[in-house]
């Protein structure tokens, strides 16, 4: 393989471009070639996101099509449903358990989880849930689920990416109490990631 | 990694934006003047350059509109500065009258003026493409053809407008602005600017009589500038074959990865094409030589195939030429498209990529974007519901206000459970087409919805219009004291510039008054009693008195606010829901909508917060009817309120 098309997708406000930025920068720091387009602008504002990476030897497109992924992270669940076609045959999903529900009204509630849990299972041979969110909430910060999820990601993508790195810069994202719970958030979802023991691609 | 961390390296390896790197070989070229209105997709480049403008010596600016932007930058490259303009597709159009007359007198320095188009409309009202200015003002447009020269690229469109003392448009599409690249940093140079100005009114003056000369002036070095394209460095004929294939701007890189997929990277010829207007005759000539057959693969408009197809008639060949009818018009460039478009023109089989499903289940909910927990315009938007929805129950909704909207967050106003928008067309269009509703329907009046930000722009004019003709308007400024939508960049009701010096604020309710408005109010829209009092008297006061009256809601951007309350070492308060007093009545979720707030369950209709979202503004406590929602600590309360107010 030379090259990995990864789709990190979730609702906007969820710190994806952050995880994205920094795979990215991993993959870079690693000598790979990288790509990652992101989504800015009104999207941004509470709708879905999703950011393509790409990391290989040699990169052009900045994007690609359904059924090229090789894996999708995701930091909610319907987030994850709405990518599925991204994913390749043989493709691996990674996803935070919690949905997040638009402020429409009558939309609350509308969503059985074991369902969508069922239709990912019966779908994808390499499936990963992980509950990031609690996991956030737990250690103190709702807002680090995103680095439990990139946690997961390091270790599925560690063929790709400089984790030392990578490890490195997790640590600097923020202040204080907010930049120590970063820290402990995406250990939390690496050591999540290699008790599911995660494919490595 | 951004520009800040790159900007005292010389060289080494940087993961940059495109609009970064963009930014970054504006730096490497010297550049000494950019300037810009905010507008997505090009934002970035200014906004990064605004970074580092103290360290570097160069002037950087947040320009009120994309034709002071334009005019700032054109001047300053007539007075022998190195210059910048970025701005969006449409922001183009704003510029387009100083656009043509600069390429009738030409500049003294390097000139680049970025146009970022938007293909797919992610954050736009249309998709224009603007490749075509450059035909029609005799401007040379040219395109990245893969994220990684972007950089080396943007310091060529320098010395080479430089060269032919002339403007040129770096036209980059979403794709190329919002992509992260590596790039590999090269030596940055010292801004270049001569700091005089000297006299030659028959080139900067356009009167009838010099115009003349210099329209004659300018179809002659078009040809020249058309000769000079032929050998620009970043175009080039890759390959062999008897058929060729076009790769224009980023196209070129999807067609590149089409042909790789394909399997037929050595069977074809291909043009990569950096400089699509005017298309270089002399090497699309030879890339031409021994071709039975060409496709050009484009995004939008059919710019380099229109020039190609009258080549091949010009010169008598018989070349079979193809693009849009295998390629489509619509929307951005995508693999599965080039793919397509290129088995069909080889006449090779292609089956699409299989994956596990295609078909999303019926569970799927659409996910559109929504104003922010805690955004300043839910309150207002709230308030202006109820109180239409009021005077409708007194007088039938047929009189309804048309609602006027414009360019900004607040077009979500569009959305349940507000359903306000009527109209938005472009930047400042709800005060432009609230003057013609006005005059044009009797029974209803126009009510104009704009931000700060896009007032400044292009509300005044239009302001003068209603005040001068006097028609019944009701404009009102939702003003956030920021550039929200596109991330925050101030504006003169900000108090600081783009490279963070103080600045002058410039009060909208000043400007209304002394635009003749007699009927001015400023309120925080938070203030939900005394927002729904306003409203309905200044509905009144335009119904009555048939004048115009502006009101400014004034609130501090969500996202704003709890930044400057977690700078200032500050907790944002969290609020909850007494369960033991909510009756479920769904009023926060469901009529004032914020996302942060829901049910606990699909049973059980009681509110609860989620505290992944809630961002402590506390509006919601002040709307809920039985006082169930309460602040943790209301000290905290107390000690951000007037971070919230600004």
């Amino acid at each position: 393989m030379k090259f990995v098309n990864v789709v990190i997708t979730g609702v906007g406000g969820q710190g994806l471009l952050t995880m994205a930025r920094l795979l990215a920068e991993a993959a870079m720091a690693r000598g790979f070639e990288t790509l990652a387009a992101e989504t800015h602008g009104m999207a941004q504002r509470g709708g879905s996101v999703v950011v393509f990476l790409r990391i290989g030897e040699e990169i052009y497109a900045p994007t690609f099509s359904s059924g090229m992924a090789h894996l999708v992270v995701s930091t909610e669940l319907i987030e994850a449903v709405r990518s599925v076609p991204y994913l390749r045959s043989n493709g691996v999903l990674a996803t935070n358990t919690k949905v997040i529900y638009p402020a429409i009204p009558g939309i609350y509630g509308s969503v059985d989880e074991n369902q969508v849990l069922e239709w990912l299972r019966a779908r994808i041979p390499n499936l990963y849930t992980v509950p990031a969110s609690n996991v956030a909430e737990s250690l103190g910060n709702p807002r680090a689920t995103n680095m439990v999820m990139l946690g997961v990601a390091s270790v599925i993508l560690e063929r790709w990416i400089d984790t030392e790195y990578l490890a490195k810069e997790v640590s600097k994202i923020g202040k204080g109490r907010i930049a120590e719970i970063n820290r402990q958030a995406y250990e939390r979802g690496r050591e999540i990631a290699e008790s599911l023991r995660v494919v490595k691609l | 990694m951004g520009l800040k961390q790159t900007i005292g390296r010389e060289s080494g390896r940087a993961l940059l934006l495109g609009n970064e790197a963009i930014a970054r070989g504006a730096i490497e070229a010297g550049i000494a003047v950019a300037t810009a209105y905010p507008g997505t997709p090009s934002t970035e480049i200014v906004e990064s350059l605004a970074e580092v403008a103290n360290d570097l010596g160069i002037y950087v600016e947040w320009s009120v509109n994309e034709k002071v932007a334009f005019e700032t930058a054109f001047a300053a490259a007539t007075a022998g500065a190195r210059s910048l303009t970025a701005m969006k597709h449409v922001g183009l159009n704003v510029a387009a009258d100083p656009l043509f007359s600069s390429a009738y007198t030409g500049v003294e320095e390097g000139f680049v003026i970025v146009s970022a188009d938007d293909p797919s409309m992610w954050s736009s009202q249309n998709e224009q493409d603007n490749r075509l200015y450059g035909l029609h003002a005799y401007i040379p447009v040219i395109e990245p053809t893969t994220l990684r020269e972007v950089k080396d690229l943007t310091k060529q469109c320098f010395e080479f407008s430089k060269e032919i003392q002339h403007p040129v448009i770096l036209r980059t599409t979403t794709r190329i602005s919002h992509t992260r690249v590596v790039v590999e940093l090269g030596p940055i140079s010292k801004p270049i600017r001569r700091g005089k100005y000297f006299k030659d009114p028959e080139r900067y003056v356009l009167v009838p009589s010099n115009a003349r000369k210099l329209r004659a002036k300018l179809v002659e070095k078009w040809r020249s500038i058309e000769e000079k394209l032929s050998s620009f460095p970043f175009n080039a004929i890759e390959g062999d074959g008897k058929v060729l294939i076009v790769g224009a701007g980023i196209s070129y890189s999807y067609v590149v990865e089409a042909l790789e997929h394909l399997g037929i990277r050595d069977k074809v010829r291909v043009l990569k094409l950096s400089t699509v207007v005017p298309l270089p005759r002399d090497l699309v000539r030879k890339a031409l030589e021994g071709v039975e057959k060409v496709l050009v693969v484009e995004e939008l408009e059919p710019v380099v195939e229109m020039q190609l197809k009258s080549l091949v008639v010009d010169e008598g060949m018989s070349i079979e030429v193809h693009g849009k009818d295998l390629v489509g018009y619509l929307y951005e460039m995508s693999l599965t498209r080039a793919m397509r478009a290129v088995a069909k023109f080889m006449g090779i089989d292609y089956a699409e990529p299989s994956g596990i499903e295609t078909t999303l289940p019926s569970f799927v909910f659409p996910r559109p974007p929504q104003l922010c927990p805690g955004c300043p315009y839910r309150p207002l938007y709230y308030a202006l519901r109820k109180v239409v929805d009021r005077l409708n129950a007194e007088r039938g909704v047929e009189h309804e206000p048309i609602f006027c909207g414009d360019i900004g967050c607040y077009t979500l106003g569009l959305n349940p459970p507000f359903r306000l928008h009527d109209t938005t067309i472009e930047m400042g269009g709800s005060l432009g087409m609230a003057n013609g509703f006005a005059i044009s329907v009797d029974d209803r009046i126009p009510i104009a919805i704009i931000g700060d930000s896009t007032f400044y722009h292009a509300g005044i004019p239009p302001l003068i219009n209603a005040v001068y003709n006097s028609k019944p308007v009701l404009v009102i400024v939702l003003d956030n004291r920021i550039t929200a939508m596109t991330g925050h960049q101030p504006n003169p009701s900000t108090g600081i510039t783009a490279t963070g010096r103080e600045a002058k604020i410039v009060k909208i309710e000043d400007i209304a008054r002394a635009c003749g408005v007699e009927y001015v109010k400023v309120f925080d829209p938070a203030n939900i009693e005394e927002t729904e009092k306003i409203l309905r008297e200044a509905i009144e006061y335009v119904e009555k008195e048939r004048k115009p009256a502006l009101i400014v809601s004034r609130r501090l951007c969500a996202l704003q606010a709890v930044r400057k309350i977690r700078s200032m070492g500050l907790e944002i308060p969290r609020y909850f829901v007494d369960p033991e007093k909510c009756v479920g009545c769904g009023l926060c979720y469901n009529k004032f909508a914020c996302p942060a707030i829901r049910p606990r369950s699909r049973e059980d209709r009681k509110a609860t917060i989620d505290p992944e979202l809630c961002t402590g503004c506390g509006v919601c406590a002040s709307i809920c009817p039985v006082g169930a929602i309460k602040p943790e600590n209301p000290e905290l309360v107390e000690k951000v309120r007037e971070v919230w107010r600004g």
